[in-house]
C-alpha cells in the first residue's frame, strides 16, 4: 500500500518559526551564574519559585526540549497532515468448473487460464488482490493477497466435477463490480462472455471450443412400474461438428454387464435404454469414443432403494383402489372427497376419482374424469357418445406398451384444447389422455375411468395404469440422480459421509451436504455401519458441450463498471493531538514527581 | 604558635588544661588516669563486696562489717584509667565552601581544642579524618599533651574534598575501634537526615558516648554571595538546581538550613548523644569556653 503525505492547511507550518526563536530567546538570554555551594540541600525547597515551575521559563534540559516538541506538534497540527493511501485492490475470478477439466493434456483449459491471470495480476505494493472461483457455487476462496501471494493461490486452484451457474456467475460478477470495491475484475473462463463488458471487467478466454461426446445422465430403475426388474437408460450426446456412432458400457463391481450403440447426428442428444440389468449395489457407464472431456464419459448410477409409494386416493367410491394394494411397492390410503384436505394430504402422488382439488396439489397428480369448469385447472369437457381413439403420442412413457387397439373404454370424455397441458392420446373429440407440468409437478387428466385395477384380466388397461402410475411417481423422469455440486440433505440416519476419493465427512442428518463437488459414488454411513450408496454425477449437458458453451451475460449497471480513484485520505491531527497530550502529560507528572522527592529529600 | 590555629594562645591553652573530658558511663582505658573504668581497682571510689578468700590482702578487710556479721568480707574498689577519645573530622569538600567562611579551619581547631583537653587529662587520644584528600592512617592513639602539636601538624596539611556518605564512613571506622570511648563528631552535616541518622545511631550500638558538633558558615547560613537567578552547584554530589534568590529566597533557604540543624540535636538528644552547633562568625574561644557542658566537657 503505497502512501502520500499532505497538509491541509500548509500555510500553519510558518509557526514553525516560533521553535527557532524559541531557541534563540533561551540561549541568548542571560545566563544563570553557576556557583559551587556546600550542599544544595537548603536551596531544593527555593526550586518551585521561579524557575522550575512547569511551562516557566524554558530550560535547556529535556524538559525545554519536550515543550518544543511539543511545540512543534501544535504547530504541525495547525497544519493538519494527512496521509493518502493508495489502494488497487483487484478481484480475480477463475472459472474452475468441471469444463476446465478439457483439453490435452487434462487440464490445459485450466492452466490456460492460470497463467493468463497469473499474468494479469498487476505488481506493486498497493495491490490487494481478492480471488473468487466460480464452481460448485461462485464464492470468494481468499482477500487482501499480495501479487506474488495471489499467483500461489491461483496455482492451487483445482477444477472441481461441478458445473458453473452462468447466471450465478453474473450474479457474482455484478456483486464484485458495485460498491466500488475493486479497480478491476480478471476473469478467465472457458465460457463465452457476451458483450458489453465493462471496462473495469478483463475477460481471459481459456481454451478453444473442441469437440466433445457426453453422458448426460444415468438412472437405473425399475424395468416396469411395479415390477423388481431393473433397467437404465442413459442419455448421450454428440457435441462434434460430425455424425459419431457412441458406445456405452455398463458395469457393475469391475464386470461388463452390457453394452449398446447409437449412431447420433452433430449435437444429437438421445437416450440409450438397457432394459434388462442385473441386480448390483452400484452401477458404471463407459462411453467410448474417448475425447478431450473425461469427466463426462464416465457416469454412475444405483439402483433405486426400493422405498414405498405412498398414493392417497380420493374417491367417493373407495372400492375403486382395491386393485391397487396388490401391487407391490405401493401403499394406497382412500379417502373420500370430503376429507381430502390439502393441509393434511401428505403422499407421493395422488388420485382424484370424479372430483377435481379446490387448490393446485402440492403433489403428482392423477385425475380420473374430473368434472370440467373447474377454476384450478380450467378444464372444459367435450361430451360424446360415440369417442374412439385416433392416435397417440409415440415414444412416450405414457403410452409405452399400451396396445390402444384393445383398449376398451367405458364412458369416455374428451377435453377440449388446455393452456398448459399436452394430449397423449386423443380422440374424434379431443384429448383423452391429458399430461402437463405446473409449479415443478406432473399432473396427468384421463378422461376415462381405470380403475380398478384388474391386471392381467385386463391387460391394456392395466399397462396403461402401471405407466400413468410410473410416470407420476418419477420412474422416467429427467431427475435422473443427484449432480455434482448441487446440495442435498443428509437421510435420517446418516453420521456420516465417505467421498469418492475415500475422505470421510461427520455430517447431521437433515442439514444441508454441500462436499459433493467430485464424480462417483458417495456411501452413506448409516447406524450400525449400514451403508447406503448414492451416485453423483455431472450430467449436465450444458457443460458438456464445449463446442458452444452456455454464454455468461454480465449485468453490471454502467456506474459500477467505471473506473473510480480509490485513494484513501487519512487524517493524522487526532494522533498528534494524543501525542501533545501525553507529553504535557508526561511533563506534569514529572515536574511533580520530582518536587515532591526535593520536599521528602529535607527530613 | 607552635603551628597551632592562631586561636590557641597561651591564656587559652591555660583554660583548656583546667577542662577534662566528661562521659555519662565508663569506659575501661589503656593505662592508669583519671576516669573511672569499669574494672575492680586501688582507686578510693567503693564497688563491691566480696568472701574473704586465702591470700586476699588483710587491709581491704570490712572490721565493722565482720564485727555485725561474724564473717570477712573483703572491700573492692574501682580503677581510674584513662579516657579513650575518638575525633572524626569531615574533610569532605562541602567543609570547605564557602571558602570565606573557614569551616574546615574551625573543625580542625575545635578537634585540636578537644584533643588538648583530653591529652592534658592524661587521655589517649585518636583522630580521624573522613573524606578529604589524605591517605587515611592506621588508627592510632596518641598520648601526652606535647603530641598537639604532631596532631595540628597533621591536620593541617588535610585539604577538604570529595563526597561523604556519613553512615557508611563512620561504620568503616568502628570496624577497626577495639574499645568503646568518648567520640566527637565533627562535621557541617550537610547530607541526607538519614544517613546523619544511621551514622550517629552506629555509636549508640556501639555503647560509645558521643558528641555531634555542627560547624556552619556565617555566609553560607545567610547566602549572601547569592542573587537573582543563580545555579547552584552541590560541591559533593554536583546536582544542579537553579534558584531564584531575594530575600524571601534566603530567609526560606536560612529557615530550611536551621530547620535541618533543630532535626539533628533533636534526633541526637533523643539517643543520648550531645549536640552543639558552631557558626564560624563566632569567637572561637568564647564558643568553646561557653559550650563545655553541651560538648560533654567539665572544669
Amino acid at each position: 500500500m503505497m502512501s502520500q503525505f499532505g497538509f491541509l492547511y500548509p500555510g500553519a507550518l510558518v509557526f514553525f518559526a516560533l521553535v527557532p526563536l524559541l531557541l534563540i530567546a533561551y540561549l541568548v538570554r542571560e545566563r544563570p551564574r553557576s556557583v559551587i555551594v556546600s550542599s544544595v540541600l537548603g536551596y531544593r525547597a527555593l526550586r518551585g519559585l521561579r524557575a522550575e515551575r512547569p511551562w516557566g521559563r524554558p530550560r535547556l534540559d529535556w524538559l525545554f526540549l519536550i515543550e518544543l516538541v511539543i511545540l512543534s506538534l501544535v504547530v504541525l497540527a495547525m497544519a493538519q497532515p494527512y496521509l493518502i493511501h493508495q489502494h488497487n485492490p483487484v478481484a480475480v475470478v477463475l472459472d474452475n468448473s468441471a469444463a476446465m477439466q478439457a483439453g490435452v493434456p487434462e487440464g490445459a483449459r485450466l492452466d490456460a487460464a492460470k497463467a493468463a491471470l497469473a499474468g494479469a495480476i498487476p505488481n506493486g505494493n498497493d495491490v490487494a488482490i481478492a480471488l473468487y472461483v466460480t464452481a460448485p457455487q461462485p464464492h470468494q476462496i481468499a482477500d487482501a493477497l499480495s501479487p506474488s501471494r495471489a499467483r500461489s493461490a491461483i496455482a492451487k486452484v483445482r477444477a472441481v466435477d461441478a458445473a458453473q451457474s452462468p447466471l450465478a456467475v453474473a450474479r457474482m460478477l455484478r456483486d464484485i463490480m458495485s460498491g466500488h470495491r475493486f479497480t478491476q475484475c480478471l476473469f478467465a473462463t472457458a465460457s463465452p462472455v457476451n458483450p458489453p463488458v465493462p471496462p473495469t471487467v478483463h475477460v481471459f478466454k481459456a481454451g478453444d471450443p473442441i469437440p466433445n461426446y457426453a453422458i448426460g445422465s444415468f438412472a437405473v430403475g425399475g424395468a416396469q412400474f411395479g415390477s423388481g426388474a431393473l433397467k437404465a437408460e442413459v442419455t448421450v450426446a454428440n457435441f462434434s461438428a460430425q455424425p459419431q456412432t457412441l458406445e456405452v458400457t455398463i458395469s457393475a463391481e469391475g464386470k461388463a454387464l452390457t453394452r449398446a450403440q447409437a449412431r447420433l447426428n452433430p449435437q444429437e442428444i438421445t437416450d440409450i435404454e438397457f432394459p434388462t440389468l442385473a441386480p448390483s449395489s452400484s452401477y458404471r457407464a463407459d462411453l467410448k469414443p474417448a475425447d478431450a472431456f473425461n469427466l463426462d464419459n464416465v457416469a454412475w448410477a444405483t439402483p433405486p432403494g426400493g422405498a414405498r409409494i405412498n398414493i392417497l386416493f380420493v374417491s367417493p367410491t373407495p372400492a375403486d383402489a382395491a386393485g391397487l394394494q396388490n401391487l407391490p411397492q405401493l401403499n394406497v390410503h382412500t379417502i373420500s372427497p370430503e376429507n381430502y384436505s390439502p393441509q393434511t394430504a401428505k403422499a407421493d402422488l395422488l388420485i382424484f376419482e370424479y372430483g377435481i382439488p379446490r387448490e393446485l396439489p402440492a403433489a403428482n397428480a392423477l385425475l380420473v374424469m374430473p368434472p370440467g369448469g373447474d377454476d384450478v385447472f380450467g378444464l372444459r369437457v367435450v361430451p360424446g357418445i360415440t369417442t374412439q381413439i385416433t392416435d397417440w403420442r409415440s415414444p412416450d412413457p405414457l403410452t409405452d406398451g399400451v396396445n390402444f387397439r384393445l383398449l376398451a373404454l367405458r364412458q369416455p370424455e374428451s377435453f377440449a384444447v388446455h393452456p398448459w397441458m399436452q394430449s397423449v392420446v386423443n380422440s374424434n373429440l379431443g384429448s383423452l389422455i391429458m399430461d402437463g407440468r405446473h409449479q415443478g409437478h406432473r399432473y396427468v387428466v384421463l378422461g376415462f375411468n381405470p380403475f380398478p385395477y384388474l391386471g392381467t384380466r385386463n391387460l391394456p388397461m392395466s399397462v396403461l395404469t402401471l405407466n400413468i402410475l410410473g410416470y407420476l411417481s418419477g420412474f422416467g423422469s429427467e431427475d435422473k440422480g443427484y449432480r455434482t455440486g448441487e446440495p442435498w440433505i443428509v437421510p435420517a440416519g446418516v453420521g456420516e459421509i465417505i467421498t469418492p476419493s475415500g475422505k470421510t465427512i461427520n455430517v447431521k442428518p437433515g442439514t444441508p451436504f454441500t462436499d459433493d463437488a467430485e464424480q462417483g459414488i458417495y456411501q452413506l454411513i448409516g447406524p450400525g455401519s449400514q451403508r447406503r450408496l448414492r451416485a453423483v454425477n455431472l450430467a449436465d449437458l450444458n457443460q458438456s458441450n464445449l463446442e458452444n458453451p452456455a454464454s455468461i451475460k454480465l449485468d453490471i449497471p454502467p456506474g459500477d463498471g467505471e473506473r473510480r480513484d480509490f485513494s484513501q485520505r487519512q487524517s493524522l491531527t487526532p494522533y498528534l493531538l494524543a501525542a501533545i497530550l501525553t507529553l504535557a502529560a508526561c511533563e506534569a507528572l514529572f515536574t511533580y514527581r520530582r518536587r515532591r522527592i526535593y520536599a521528602q529529600g529535607l527530613t | 604558635m607552635l603551628g597551632l590555629p592562631e586561636q590557641f594562645t597561651s591564656e587559652f591553652l591555660v583554660r583548656l588544661e583546667q577542662l577534662r573530658i566528661r562521659t555519662r558511663r565508663e569506659y575501661a582505658g589503656q593505662g592508669k588516669g583519671s576516669h573511672l573504668s569499669p574494672r575492680r581497682g586501688s582507686s578510693l571510689e567503693f564497688a563491691d563486696y566480696r568472701h574473704y578468700a586465702p591470700g586476699d590482702d588483710f587491709r581491704y578487710i570490712d572490721w565493722n562489717l565482720y564485727g555485725r556479721s561474724d564473717k570477712l568480707y573483703i572491700k573492692l574498689f574501682k580503677e581510674e584509667e584513662d579516657l579513650l577519645t575518638y575525633i572524626f573530622i569531615d574533610a569532605s569538600a562541602s567543609m570547605g565552601l564557602p571558602r570565606t567562611d573557614r569551616k574546615f579551619e574551625a573543625a580542625v581547631s575545635l578537634a585540636l581544642a578537644v584533643a588538648y583537653v583530653a591529652l592534658s587529662s592524661g587521655d589517649r587520644v585518636m583522630v580521624r579524618v573522613l573524606a578529604g584528600n589524605s591517605k587515611a592512617a592506621a588508627p592510632a592513639f596518641v598520648t601526652g599533651r606535647h603530641r598537639i602539636i604532631e596532631l595540628a601538624r597533621q591536620l593541617a596539611a588535610v585539604k577538604p574534598g570529595g563526597q561523604l556518605d556519613l553512615a557508611p564512613a563512620l561504620a568503616r571506622e568502628l570496624a577497626m575501634l577495639k574499645r568503646a570511648g568518648k567520640v566527637f563528631v565533627i562535621s557541617d552535616f550537610q547530607m541526607m537526615f538519614n544517613s546523619i541518622a544511621q551514622g550517629m545511631g552506629l555509636f549508640v550500638a556501639s555503647n560509645m558516648d558521643a558528641t555531634a558538633v555542627q560547624i556552619l558558615g556565617g555566609g553560607e547560613l545567610e547566602a549572601q554571595a547569592l542573587e537573582g537567578d543563580v545555579e547552584v552547584i552541590d560541591s559533593e554530589t554536583g546536582e544542579r538546581l537553579r534558584v531564584s534568590m531575594g530575600r524571601r529566597a534566603r530567609e526560606q533557604y536560612r529557615t530550611t538550613l536551621m530547620r535541618l540543624a533543630r532535626e539533628i540535636r533533636a534526633m541526637c538528644l533523643q539517643r543520648g548523644l550531645r549536640y552543639t552547633l558552631y557558626t564560624t562568625e563566632r569567637d572561637f574561644q568564647e564558643f568553646f569556653i561557653r559550650a563545655v557542658t553541651e560538648l560533654g566537657l567539665v572544669h
